[in-house]
């Protein structure tokens, strides 16, 4: 997998962005509210239309690429705001993500029953698993709308592992989470990374989260990007400061 | 009452409803499985009655005829899916209701296709003749059929086939995928969901069993008028959804058999109003057990009360 490059030009919310997520890597997305980090995740996974520019997934073009294509390619993403699949169960929510499904065609399901039945135990089973990483396989069952918001948030982060991608775009993945499971989630994350070379781009608020476990950090503010490099490069970033980390007022 | 009057009453009642009930199933596929609010779904059971209608009055065979009714009807609802179904849900439905009253224009106009408003003629012969061999056969096994019989009998076991099919699909992971394009289709791209892709097939496939309502149709009333398909048969078979419950096969089943009995049967029976007031009375008696239902059970007979308080 090469590496993803993006850059926008002439959309408001996300002006002129360019960066990219080495394979392999924990990059953090942070900025201050409003700095375009969800538009650029919707950008770069065909939710929103571009006005420019260009991006390239391990050497696709995906520009303005449907964003069922992208998720198929291996770039999957998760939501800000939970969307999840409300009046279907919290396992179907997740089975539904699974790739390589026969029964998904309406002439496989109708004239192939055996191909996919013997598939759907194994999503089954996979999607068991997954629920039972993030913690909520007690709620398999039950319709998804039953769920807190923090579960919701790892209901998504199930179904996105569920597509077996290369590149996971996690949109504040653990807002509303307890911190515990939290940092769990984390080691399950760069477990991943080790053993299947799982790339993660997240958006995230909390700064120990990001400055004690990223390799790479990209900064945004006001649609551009402002800053990236290692945790340390960041930190002492002057323009980053300014912009987000707390500029101390200014002395009197 | 006189038996044979009796028994034509019900006959009647109940053919109708069975065609009813197979044209909601297709309706449900769209509604329910995939949130795709149709309004003019008695367009393509026109294209169905129609199609079967000209292909008889053409020297065509029931074997052909039927089949190709059937898939006219499926490429329409392909036909009309393709421009609309990138629309908003409300947007969509409106253009359903317009698409729905072009084509039956259309037909009223074509005279001298369609015999237009002195209706189409003449498609009843083939089906005529194998009802009196099938009669015919019965007879020679020494059992009298009324003749009303094999119709109704064809009709509703085609209904329970057709509504046994969608059951089997409901387990499927065909369906999860349009069940997750009705719940949210943000959330189903996400997931690798071709989210036009499976709205076209479940139209094309709800309008393909339209059709085959539309093929009983003519079967059922030997003329056929534009009249017949006013958007008016779309409303009343969404009432027969909302009476069934969302997303219940059998209730639909069920909600045919009531619904049909309110705007059919009645016409059998006597009121001491005229027969214009009684028309109209039968549509606001649909109209009041909807709201009725609306207020007191709002997940029909058979829907699930659960589903109902379930936010996005």
């Amino acid at each position: 997998m090469r590496d993803l490059r993006v850059r926008f030009g002439g959309l408001q919310a996300v002006a002129g962005a360019t960066f990219d997520v080495r394979e392999g890597s924990l990059t953090a997305l942070i900025g201050p509210n409003g700095a375009g980090k969800t538009t650029a995740f919707n950008l770069l996974t065909g939710f929103i239309r571009a006005d420019g520019g260009a991006v390239t997934f391990d050497g696709h073009d995906i520009f303005r690429m449907r964003p069922d294509r992208i998720s198929r390619l291996g770039m999957v993403r998760t939501f800000q705001l939970t969307r999840v699949l409300s009046k279907m169960t919290v396992i179907d929510n997740v089975m539904l993500a699974a790739p390589d499904q026969p029964g998904i065609r309406l002439d496989n399901a109708l004239f192939r029953r055996r191909a996919w039945r013997a598939r759907e135990r194994e999503v089954h089973d996979e999607a068991m698993t997954l629920l039972a990483e993030v913690g909520i396989e007690t709620h398999a069952g039950a319709y998804a709308a039953t769920l807190s918001g923090g579960q919701r948030k790892l209901l998504e982060l199930a179904r996105a592992l569920m597509t077996h991608p290369r590149l996971v775009l996690l949109d504040e993945p653990m807002a509303g989470v307890n911190p515990t499971l939290g940092r769990r989630l984390l080691e399950y994350l760069q477990r991943l990374r080790a053993e299947r070379g799982l790339t993660i781009l997240f958006v995230e608020h909390d700064m120990d989260t990001v400055m004690g476990s990223s390799d790479d950090i990209i900064v945004m503010a006001e649609g551009a990007v402002i800053s990236r490099g290692t945790p340390d490069h960041v930190r002492s970033d002057p323009k980053v400061i300014d912009a987000y980390l707390g500029a101390e007022p200014a002395a009197a | 009452m006189d038996p044979l009057l009796a028994f034509g009453f019900w006959a009647f009642v109940l053919t109708f409803a069975g065609i009813y009930a197979i044209f909601v199933l297709g309706l449900q596929v769209e509604v329910g499985d995939t949130g795709l609010i149709n309004f003019g779904h008695v367009a393509f059971m026109a294209i169905g009655a129609y199609t079967l209608g000209l292909g008889l009055t053409n020297g065509w065979p029931m074997w052909l005829a039927i089949p190709a009714a059937i898939l006219a009807a499926a490429a329409a609802g392909l036909l009309l899916g393709i421009p609309t179904l990138r629309l908003r849900a409300d947007y969509f439905a409106i253009t359903t209701i317009a698409a729905g009253e072009i084509l039956r224009i259309t037909i009223q106009n074509e005279q001298g296709t369609t015999g237009g408003t002195q209706g189409l003629r003449g498609a009843s012969g083939p089906w005529r003749e194998f009802n009196n061999d099938v009669l015919d056969t019965f007879q020679g096994w020494g059992i009298d059929l009324d003749r009303r019989v094999p119709l109704l009998v064809i009709v509703w076991v085609t209904a329970l086939l057709v509504g046994l099919l969608l059951v089997y699909l409901g387990r499927t992971p065909w369906r999860r995928a349009l069940r997750a394009v009705r719940e949210n289709e943000e959330a189903a791209a996400a997931s690798g969901i071709p989210v036009l892709s499976y709205k076209l097939q479940s139209l094309a496939l709800g309008s393909a069993i339209a059709g085959l309502a539309g093929v009983f149709y003519i079967l059922f009333s030997t003329t056929l008028f534009p009249e017949n398909f006013e958007p008016i048969f779309t409303f009343v078979g969404f009432a027969i959804l909302i009476l069934g419950g969302i997303g219940s096969y059998f209730g639909v089943v069920l909600g045919s058999i009531v619904i049909s009995f309110i705007v059919s049967g009645t016409r059998f029976l006597d009121f001491p109003l005229d027969a214009d007031k009684v028309a109209a009375l039968r549509f606001v008696a649909i109209g009041l057990l909807i709201m009725g239902l609306m207020a007191f059970r709002p997940q029909g007979i058979f829907g699930k009360k659960e589903e109902l308080h379930l936010d996005a």
